[in-house]
């Protein structure tokens, strides 16, 4: 069967992950360049804090174990026998968050999450966009989800009801291009044809472009893992080296950089919950981000760095009198930055919104604060159930460690709560200077309450 | 290695190797002063301890001997109507400054044979770390118990 209007291009179908392409130059880029081991971010205590924060807005690894079955079956439907795409359908791949393990829960919610795939389809890039998105529902309709399936401007969104949902982004490979360059369709249902158009994009390329420039850092990687799955109640084998990490708990997060991009994302999700209209695409964000990365940078340090990059990049835009202009490093023509900012009083606002998080974040490492005083401008930041949550999980990790020895000091007078002994052992305890004495369990007395 | 009753001299020795930020006044042959600085998170907290070391004739006593250790500043905050009182895990003999109670003396923890720097100013690091976590969260997560009426109400130290 095929679709009036759309041409075949090639027939060839593969099954294949951008995310695992993504690893893949990873570990070759591991191969040659010297390593940058990172910091364990539960050291200090700010870090600690924010890595907390972090695991509180992370996809659960129980969700995220769900996700590759779910591109499988969505697939399948997609290219059942009687779809209007069967044999159309070239190959699925991550986009977005998903395909920089950046994902982090939907803006307005704690717990629900948006995951982004492509569906390269065998057909003609310049293919009327309302047909292909009316195409990819009309295969998609009636998908078992008890949520529903909906049509959405540039793609189709299948909701589950976990709190999961997956946005289907039809594409089409551009001829002559580069690899993945393709175009994707825009066809708000509520406006005419002629507001409809293509859209060039090669989210592939990005995440390629951004999955070299955050390598792996192992330290950083394995401690932030372990206190994940810890908060989930999982456990990563004590012994496993780095790439021997079973299948069923993966290392979701490997970099520095990507943490702070998902806690400026958050903070974005919080400041502009209750607005209406666009926000600050997130895939801007990631390729500010990827432009500093800096493998073995503290958390609450590459936070402040990339929040000050990206409020310099729009003050500048703004000097000259325009919107910011961000497009896609591997592919120029994708534009990040179409339809957002509509104006530069947008960008501006957004710019001082970081810069208040950046100097809020300075002020703390140079004044200090408890953590009360934090509690309250970080609720106001990354929301209060994300913080009081982080904070619980903080104090009881402390309590828990002070209860049975398990903690450690500096000899500066601080206090912390090492990874657990084995992880350490992979590597961590090189970074931690010689603690001034032993911790020792006690047991605090003190008068009736 | 330490063996018997640490004296003075003893004590600040082993405070200056590990704790840098304590700086001693002494007050006469058996008895000194330490300020210092401890930070359990980011903030700074100013502490003084004040330790007599017994003498040989008088009988081991935790509980009366131990090092009294306070908040200079910032003060301690109070919340009313907590669970575990106003302020957890201290002892009131100084309303302004209650002196922390960092130990079971009743179960051998600490007795005047050890030393400061590996009990007293570790141990008020880890009153203040749930100290804070007490505040932001409303949850003491350190455990302790608390004393019964009769040794509340005896000599506080």
């Amino acid at each position: 069967m095929r679709l009036p209007g759309i041409q075949v291009q090639h027939a060839s179908v593969s099954w294949e992950f951008n995310r695992q392409i993504v690893l893949a130059k990873r570990s070759s880029t591991l191969n040659f360049m010297p390593q940058n081991e990172g910091k364990d971010p539960f050291l200090d205590p700010l870090d600690a804090l924010m890595g907390d924060i972090a695991i509180s807005i992370q996809l659960p690894p129980g969700l995220r174990a769900k996700t590759d079955d779910r591109y499988a079956a969505v697939r399948a439907r997609v290219e059942r026998e009687g779809s209007p795409l069967q044999g159309l359908v070239v190959r699925f791949y991550p986009q977005g968050s998903m395909a920089v393990d950046a994902t982090i829960s939907t803006r307005g919610t704690d717990d629900e999450f948006d995951l982004d795939v492509v569906a390269e389809l065998d057909i003609d890039p310049d293919a009327d966009p309302d047909t292909v998105l009316d195409t990819l529902y009309e295969a998609l309709k009636g998908y078992p989800t008890s949520r529903g399936v909906e049509r959405q401007t540039r793609c189709v969104t299948v909701y589950y009801s976990d709190g999961m949902h997956l946005d289907i982004t039809p594409a089409a490979r551009l001829p002559g291009g580069g690899e993945r360059e393709s175009h994707i369709f825009h066809a708000n249902p509520d406006q005419g044809a002629s507001q409809h158009y293509h859209v060039p994009m090669n989210a592939y390329g990005f995440a390629g472009w951004y999955g070299e420039r955050t390598p792996l850092e192992p330290r950083f990687a394995r401690s932030f893992n372990d206190r994940m799955f810890e908060a989930y109640d999982l456990k990563v084998r004590a012994d496993a080296e780095v790439d021997d990490i079973p299948d069923q708990v993966p290392l979701i997060v490997k970099s520095v950089t990507t943490v702070a991009l998902q806690l400026l994302k958050r903070f974005r999700n919080v400041t502009y919950a209750g607005t209406k209209g666009r926000i600050p695409p997130s895939v801007m964000m990631t390729c500010f981000a990827g432009h500093v990365a800096q493998p073995g940078v503290s958390l609450s340090d590459m936070v402040i760095l990339q929040a000050r990059h990206m409020a310099s990049s729009i003050r500048r835009a703004t000097q000259r009198g325009e919107k910011v202009f961000v497009v896609n490093p591997s592919f120029q023509r994708d534009c990040f930055t179409d339809r957002w900012p509509e104006n530069i009083s947008q960008q501006e606002d957004f710019a001082a919104k970081l810069t208040d998080l950046a100097e809020g974040l300075v002020y703390f490492k140079k004044h200090g604060a408890s953590l009360e005083e934090m509690r309250d401008w970080l609720r106001a930041r990354f929301g209060e159930r994300v913080i009081s949550r982080s904070l619980e999980r903080f104090n009881r990790r402390t309590g828990a460690a002070v209860r049975a020895g398990g903690q450690a000091y500096s000899p500066r007078g601080g206090l912390y709560v090492p990874s657990a002994p084995a992880i350490i052992g992979v590597g961590t305890a090189a970074a931690v200077r010689s603690p001034a004495v032993a911790a020792s369990p006690h047991t605090f007395r003190g008068d009736r309450p | 290695m330490v063996t018997g009753i640490p004296d003075i001299a003893a004590q600040a020795a082993a405070i200056k190797t590990s704790w840098s930020g304590f700086r001693m006044e002494r007050v006469n042959e058996r008895t000194a002063l330490w300020d210092g600085t401890l930070r359990p998170f980011l903030l700074s907290y100013q502490v003084r301890i004040l330790y007599r070391v017994p003498t040989v004739i008088e009988q081991i006593d935790p509980f009366r001997q131990q090092p009294r250790v306070r908040v200079m500043s910032p003060p301690l905050r109070r919340r009313r109507h907590d669970a575990e009182g106003a302020l957890p895990h201290v002892y009131w003999d100084d309303p302004n400054h209650p002196a922390l109670c960092l130990f079971d003396h009743e179960t051998g923890e600490w007795t005047p044979c050890r030393l400061l720097a590996e009990t007293t100013i570790p141990w008020a690091l880890d009153w203040l770390g749930c100290y804070e976590g007490w505040r932001a969260t409303g949850e003491w997560t350190g455990g302790g118990r608390h004393a019964d009426q009769t040794i509340a109400e005896g000599s506080a130290p």
